[in-house]
């Protein structure tokens, strides 16, 4: 029925708008719960001078009532105006974070592939040999790397790769100037670059992704479809990803789904150590510096971008899971 | 609420069973208790004050100082033995916290239904999809780095996934004939909660309380990392952090790099085998599967 399914995404579509909202919100009213104006908070960059300060304070209505800032506040976003970063200035915030968007995409984007394939086959593997050494080998791993702190699997790698071995750049995404004679050979040093973080970050999200598929995958295994597939001769590799697999991808990839927000936090740690020049890092460097509209700022796209991900996610959903267009 | 001496008993004998039956939890208290030890007796075994200047920056190991120094002369492993009381303080209360604020939401979401449990799902939804550590970032850096905000932080962002854990309990049992037989006879909300509703949550609680534990102890640990720790308690993420900006690396201080990294992990190991371990106990159909 396309009525229902238009249904769903309206909703989703409603909640998708509360929750921006919300952040918007929760931007708005944080730095004016502190003790201190929010003009100390927002406008109080060390190299900004008393006009552009003025300048900020009247384009923010700093000085209206708290009603009045809040839909200023509202309409500037919209617009794209985060204000001025302290550290940056005079790049705006919106720029300070657009120029740094493509590393992260670019880092984030692979490892959550590779790690979310690597994983599901590794869970589907163990939940097949199940209670076999391979097994425990890879349960084992799946533990200690969630109880690990990311940032110091990433101090090991660099220290062990980078500093002892020397095999890999210690920092950055590139090599500092550096002329490339093609594009390749500029790829060739951004891959160089990264892929020690890139390793840490799939090793981070391994685990997961392992864990629940092989939970699935050891009950559907019981079920009688898969005995059937098996008693008729299909090659057990075949049963494994073609038959006991299946029913297993719509969980997993709303739990992926669910997983973002935690890729993220895993891309504010590794890109810290490795100094890659990504949103993570930049966190980081606003964190250190107190550079609190840049913090809001980074806050904001980060949510924003994953409930868009999310949103896209609930899409393909509907389409994949019949269940969800029929209700 | 007394404790009947047979319930202690009881409570005992289930507990032998969990640790007779899983070498995992075994493991993971002994970890747990040899921590717990380390942290209360920290000023026996330390060598030194942490944060006393008791030898030049950046000694090597010796029998002085057998991690050596950091780049003030503060003695490393003193630091790291204090820093137990920092991760386990956090991990507890921030846990503590968590499941406190879970059930709570939980509990009046499962019970009011309707509007108000509408509300409270989508909040606990919008909670849910803003990244995690991000937000705790933002929140710390208002609050100011100190142990009890990031506690507070931690309650404040991480309950939503037992409140949905609570409610959806709460749903399965509220319409069950053994609560309405308790109601027919004249039992009240209050007396149905306390006999029914929360021995029944117990089982479900505890597993998720000891692998939140873990959770909290990684966010302080992570918080310490990007300089939002307390400066005033050493902990292993503080260290780390001082061993990445004060250049351990460029100096090979391996010394200062492992050791830290390595005591949250097992840390974080204990607890979480002892948390997947009562899981297992306390819901069998996970031995079953295999979960773990």
């Amino acid at each position: 029925m396309p009525g229902s399914i238009t249904r769903y995404i309206a909703k989703r579509l409603v909640f998708l708008t509360i929750t921006f909202f919300i952040v918007i919100t929760i931007n708005f009213i944080l730095p004016r719960l502190m003790p201190g104006t929010p003009v100390d908070y927002l406008a109080r960059g060390p190299s900004l001078t008393t006009e552009e300060r003025l300048r900020l304070i009247r384009e923010f209505g700093l000085d209206k009532s708290l009603w009045e800032q809040y839909i200023l506040y509202i309409k500037n976003v919209l617009r794209g105006n985060l204000g001025f970063s302290y550290k940056y200035y005079p790049q705006t915030v919106m720029d300070v974070i657009m120029s740094r968007m493509p590393y992260t995409v670019f880092l984030l984007g692979i490892s959550y592939t590779v790690a979310t394939i690597i994983g599901v086959i590794l869970g589907a593997y163990a939940a097949w040999k199940r209670n076999t050494k391979l097994d425990t080998v890879l349960v084992s791993l799946a533990f200690a790397t969630r109880s690990m702190p990311i940032f110091w699997l990433g101090m090991l790698f660099l220290y062990f790769f980078g500093v002892v071995l020397g095999w890999f750049p210690l920092s950055g995404a590139l090599t500092p100037g550096q002329e490339y004679a093609s594009t390749f050979e500029m790829l060739i040093d951004l891959l160089r670059h990264s892929i020690l973080p890139m390793t840490v970050i799939i090793l981070f999200l391994i685990g997961p992704p392992l864990l629940l598929t092989r939970s699935l995958v050891a009950d559907a295994l019981t079920e009688a479809y898969v005995r059937a597939s098996m008693a008729k001769g299909l090659p057990p590799r075949m049963v494994l990803f073609k038959h006991a697999l299946r029913p297993v991808s719509l969980p997993l990839s709303t739990y992926t789904a669910i997983l973002l927000g935690y890729v993220v936090g895993g891309a504010v740690f590794t890109e810290t150590v490795f100094n890659w020049p990504g949103v993570g890092r930049l966190i980081y460097e606003a964190v250190m510096r107190r550079d609190y509209p840049l913090i809001q700022g980074a806050f904001f796209i980060i949510a924003v971008s994953v409930l868009l991900a999310n949103f896209i996610v609930d899409l393909i959903y509907a389409y994949l899971d019949p269940r969800v267009r029929l209700q | 609420m007394s404790l009947k001496a047979s319930e202690l008993v009881r409570g005992l004998r289930e507990f032998s069973i969990i640790i007779r039956y899983n070498r995992k939890s075994v493991v993971g208290l002994i970890i747990i208790v040899s921590l717990i030890a380390l942290a209360l007796i920290a000023p026996l075994i330390a060598p030194y004050d942490p944060y006393e200047i008791t030898g030049a920056p950046y000694e090597p190991p010796s029998s002085e100082h057998l991690l050596g120094t950091d780049d003030v002369g503060h003695d490393i492993l003193s630091q790291l033995i204090y820093g137990s009381r920092t991760s386990l303080l956090v991990g507890f209360l921030g846990a503590l916290g968590v499941v406190a604020v879970g059930v709570l939401i939980g509990l009046i979401s499962g019970f009011m239904g309707g509007i108000i449990d509408e509300v409270l799902m989508r909040l606990t939804d919008v909670v849910l999809v803003i990244p995690y550590i991000v937000f705790i970032i933002v929140l710390v850096a208002y609050l100011g780095p100190s142990v009890w905000n990031i506690i507070l932080s931690i309650t404040v962002l991480g309950w939503p996934t037992i409140a949905r854990m609570v409610r959806s309990y709460v749903f399965s049992i509220k319409n069950s004939l053994y609560i309405e037989a308790a109601r027919n006879f004249g039992a009240g909300s209050l007396y149905i909660m306390r006999k029914h509703v929360i021995p029944g949550l117990i089982p479900l609680i505890l597993p998720v309380y000891v692998l939140t534990v873990v959770d909290s102890i990684l966010t302080e640990a992570g918080l310490s990392f990007l300089g939002l720790g307390d400066p005033t308690k050493p902990s292993w993420g503080l260290l780390l952090y001082y061993a990445q900006i004060r250049g351990a690396f460029v100096r090979g201080m391996w010394w200062w790099i492992i050791p830290p990294g390595l005591m949250i992990t097992i840390t974080g190991l204990g607890f979480l085998l002892f948390g997947s371990s009562l899981e297992e106990y306390f819901n069998p159909r996970l031995r079953r599967a295999g979960t773990y």
